[in-house]
């Protein structure tokens, strides 16, 4: 006998349901607009470079979202102290912030008369229109998803791992690498993806801080600066062509990233 | 007040005025003795503070005052990877990305044992423990009693000179509770680690104890060795963890005792419904009669307002029954 459908979890399913189709209605709409110029867009010689330059700084702010975000998240999950609230709020200030004050933050912090910008000049290093002040302003932005994924799985695993690893002789630095590390790569990886695709979607700190860098000899704007130029310059069409082209490979990328995590958790589950 | 500790037996490790604050929770003063050879089992309700003290002999805590030596060495700020103190936790903690062979000669790896000397152990330990055929299966795939002497065999593989045991007969079947004390056993006789037991129930780890503790409120009661503490349990609430199944309030039976202590009694020594008595008789209202696991019948009496669990004696016919208490086999407490 069938089970009739619950009236609670049918109403659940559709208000989900509906939201699940707010997410995907417009792409839909965005891929059979732009759709048909999508080759077209990828040969664009200018908008390859825009998409290079985007995945280079995404993936420089995946990587120093690790390096740095899983030591914020290993403390924040495993000890208490005085001002973590405070710390707590500090890791999730990035996402209130409007993107477009990030880039003006970003340009006053490194690039002007006071604070790093003095030093900075004097060492040579630009901020303003380059890779580095890109990567910089997609790392604000994005870093916090990293800390907050691998906080939640450092936090999922029992501390007596830790401290039995340590009765056994190990230092916590040992036990961190022997034991957590292990069993939290997953969600590492999978916290560097999510923030690798929120940077090569921003657009707001890059109008200040990169609307054009220098990439080799030439000044290149990053995919999302490079769509608005397309909107504004050439209209909604265009716009929609690259558009779908940039979310093809954003997509892919982040896909394919994803579908290799899901292959070794399958081999891992049958060996 | 000294707690542990055999005659004759030198103290492994000493705890000396330890007193450990956790947010409102005060453990101690807490002083403690134990040898090598000895088994301490501490126990007591949720909340004593028993994973307190472990956790403050093993390192993690540090007191607020007070000091924890191991080999008469102040160990109170040594970091818990140099204490030499192996430490089973009540999840056993098992790396599950590893297999049993690699959990057990973990701390070996650690020191930077040789590859050979660290396969010898294993196979030692391994044979010791009954475990040799689980080595190559992965931690996530043993039973709950297998993983158990998988993380004792690698607790003890680096003979410690404290082991710390932290509520292991927590939901374990009856057959694995005694296998569980059999291991305990084979700990205390044949290494001779100075062994911690934190147990919420004394029940199958009494065989495996040399001395019982209890805990309660932060504060640790030393009941001596197993004999003694269980003809004389010193705290109320103790000998109801120790199978007393009455304490009645001397305040309640006259003049038999002193005032503020109570009587603790076995069911056995509380009979109901027996005309004839040798110990005090007293009236009282039956409330249930009930068959119990070692096959006796127990009646339930109200005593003016005490309740009593007694053995039933004959055929009671009426709610007001005799109750004969035999004061010989009672343990005065607090």
């Amino acid at each position: 006998m069938r089970a009739k459908p619950e009236i609670f979890v049918l109403a659940l399913s559709i208000m989900g349901g509906l939201l699940l189709l707010f997410f995907s209605y417009p792409i839909a709409v965005l891929a059979l607009v732009g759709g048909e110029g999508l080759l077209e867009a990828l040969s664009v010689r200018t908008f390859e470079l825009a998409l290079l330059v985007t995945i280079i700084t995404s993936t420089i702010a995946a990587i120093a979202s690790v390096i740095f975000g899983v030591p914020l998240a290993y403390l924040l999950s495993r000890f208490n102290f005085r001002g973590k609230g405070l710390i707590e709020a500090l890791v999730d200030l990035p996402i209130a912030v409007p993107h477009i004050i990030v880039g003006v933050m970003i340009v006053l912090a490194f690039s002007w008369y006071v604070g790093l910008g003095p030093l900075l000049h004097k060492l040579g290093i630009s901020v303003v229109d380059t890779i580095l002040g890109a990567a910089l302003a997609v790392t604000y932005v994005s870093a916090t998803y990293t800390v907050r994924v691998v906080e939640t799985a450092i936090s999922s695993l029992d501390p007596e791992l830790e401290l039995t690893a340590m009765s056994l002789g190990a230092s916590r630095g040992r036990a961190f690498l022997s034991i957590v590390l292990p069993k939290i790569w997953r969600s590492i990886v999978g916290g560097a993806l999510t923030s690798w695709a929120r940077a090569a979607s921003e657009a707001g700190a890059l109008f200040i801080v990169a609307y054009e860098v220098y990439f080799g000899k030439s000044l290149v704007y990053p995919a999302p600066v490079a769509i608005y130029e397309a909107f504004v310059g050439l209209g909604i069409l265009e716009a929609a062509k690259f558009s779908i082209a940039m979310l093809v490979v954003v997509l892919s990328i982040f896909a394919l990233g994803r579908a290799l995590l899901e292959i070794r958790r399958g081999t891992r589950a049958e060996g | 007040m000294r707690s542990g500790g055999g005659p004759g037996l030198r103290a492994k490790l000493r705890l000396e005025n330890v007193v450990t604050r956790i947010g409102a929770f005060t453990l101690g003063p807490v002083n403690l003795e134990v040898g090598d050879g000895e088994v301490a089992l501490i126990f007591g309700p949720n909340g004593a503070g028993k994973s307190t003290l472990l956790k403050t002999i093993l390192g993690l805590y540090r007191p607020e005052r007070g000091r924890v030596l191991i080999d008469n060495i102040d160990v109170t700020t040594v970091p818990v990877n140099r204490r030499e103190v192996g430490y089973v936790p009540q999840s056993l903690a098992l790396f599950d990305h590893m297999n049993a062979r690699d959990n057990i000669e973990f701390g070996l790896k650690v020191r930077g044992v040789p590859k050979e000397e660290r396969e010898r152990a294993v196979k030692e330990v391994a044979e010791r423990l009954h475990i040799e055929d689980l080595l190559d299966r992965r931690a996530s795939e043993l039973s709950w009693g297998q993983a158990q002497r998988v993380a004792i065999a690698r607790a003890v593989i680096t003979r410690p000179k404290v082991l710390l045991l932290d509520e292991p007969a927590s939901g374990l079947d009856p057959w694995s509770a005694d296998y569980l004390a059999d291991l305990i056993v084979y700990v205390r006789d044949e290494l001779k680690v100075a062994t911690i037991v934190v147990s919420q129930y004394a029940g199958k780890l009494l065989r495996a104890s040399t001395r019982l503790l209890f805990m309660s409120n932060g504060k640790l009661y030393d009941l001596g060795p197993v004999e003694r503490a269980l003809t004389s349990p010193m705290k109320a609430e103790a000998a109801a963890y120790l199978g007393y199944d009455n304490v009645i309030p001397c305040k309640a039976l006259g003049n038999l005792c002193e005032g503020s202590k109570s009587l603790a009694l076995r069911y056995s020594s509380v009979q109901v419904g027996e005309a004839l008595c040798d110990g005090l008789q007293l009236k009282g209202r039956l409330e249930q009669i009930y068959a119990d696991v070692d096959g006796s019948l127990k009646a339930r009496v109200d005593l003016n307002g005490i309740k009593v669990t007694g053995l039933l004696r004959g055929k009671v016919e009426d709610r007001d029954v005799n109750v004969c208490i035999r004061i010989d086999s009672a343990a005065l407490v607090e």
